[in-house]
């Protein structure tokens, strides 16, 4: 267990460890194992092909497959040191395809003092590809109970 | 606990049901979806965890856990994935091929842990146009076992592709 957070010693505007990884079909067909998810714009190359559904006739990850790895850098960070993830709120505004490099990053943004043990903050995050495009924004709120 | 057993109409060839999918102009705000219960297996777990290769230990590492917050072993909060994809029926507008994820809300409850039963009462609470294209939004209350609040889930999917020629001729 890392130092357990205390709710009045995040600052503001504070970013918490950044992640990144990069994104292979292979990737996104085990990620449609684990989320039995096997819509075909995910995992068949050739049906994406024919329809080219966004434009570049590619398969496109999951969009909860960034969605959890924007979530995971929250818990990364909250887990071991003694919180809770409360909420997950992401929007997914840019394809993320096989080959793509992507990053997860977030920064506390909101404090909010509660009784007992409800304090919680909330966190801007954001995930960029190579290119800098982001491919997904949104927020998380995170229970830091001392 | 028991091998996960997915529900006998669990079909992984998502244009097994496409003729049966009902379009985005039938679809009915307010209408509910006919789910089953899900338990949830550490086998699950694990291929959850592969696939989003989200390797907290609090997820598989009996030890770790004990000593956290949670005092025993939890899912990775966005388990909620393959419940519900395992949950709705095959011919669901969720499992319409080409469907494109535009975002998504969780608010969580109390954690989902190996050996839970998880129970998703599902409710079509928009559909609209926006940009030319065709949105369903749902919303989803989830709970286990003990009936107590897992998650309130919203959010839904742009079905663009209804109505596409292209896709007739696949």
């Amino acid at each position: 267990m890392s130092e357990i957070l205390e709710f009045g010693k995040v600052d503001l505007g504070y970013e918490i460890p950044e992640q990144s990884r990069h994104i292979t079909q292979e990737k996104i067909n085990k990620n449609a194992e684990g989320s039995l998810d096997f819509n075909p714009i995910h995992i068949d190359p050739a049906w994406a092909k024919k329809v080219n559904l966004l434009g570049k006739g590619t398969t496109i990850a999951h969009g909860i497959m960034t969605g959890a790895f924007m979530g995971k850098i929250v818990t990364d960070w909250a887990y071991p040191r003694g919180a809770f993830l409360q909420m997950l709120d992401v929007k997914f505004v840019h394809p993320v395809r096989p080959g793509d490099d992507i990053t997860a990053r977030g920064k506390v943004t909101e404090k909010h003092p509660r009784p007992g043990d409800e304090s919680f903050v909330v966190l801007e995050l954001w995930c960029e590809n190579q290119a800098g495009v982001k491919v997904g924004v949104g927020q998380a709120a995170v229970r830091i109970p001392v | 606990m028991t091998a996960e057993k997915l529900p006998d109409r669990f079909e992984k060839d998502f244009f097994k049901h496409e003729s049966q999918q009902r379009s985005w102009d039938d679809l009915v705000v307010g209408e509910v979806y006919d789910t089953e219960p899900f338990e949830v297996t550490p086998e699950r777990i694990q291929l959850y965890v592969e696939g989003t290769e989200d390797y907290n230990p609090f997820f598989t590492d009996e030890e770790a856990a004990k000593n956290s917050q949670f005092g025993g072993l939890i899912a990775p909060p966005t388990i909620l994935t393959p419940i519900v994809f395992a949950a709705v029926p095959p011919d669901s507008w969720v499992k319409m091929p080409g469907a494109i994820n535009p975002g998504q809300r969780w608010e969580f409850g109390v954690p989902v842990r190996p050996g839970d039963t998880i129970y998703c009462h599902i409710k079509l609470r928009d559909k609209y146009i926006k940009r030319g294209k065709k949105y369903a939004m749902s919303e989803m209350h989830i709970t286990n076992q003990n009936d107590e609040f897992v998650c309130r889930w919203t959010g839904g999917l742009v079905l663009q592709f209804q109505g596409n020629e292209e896709m007739k001729n696949r």
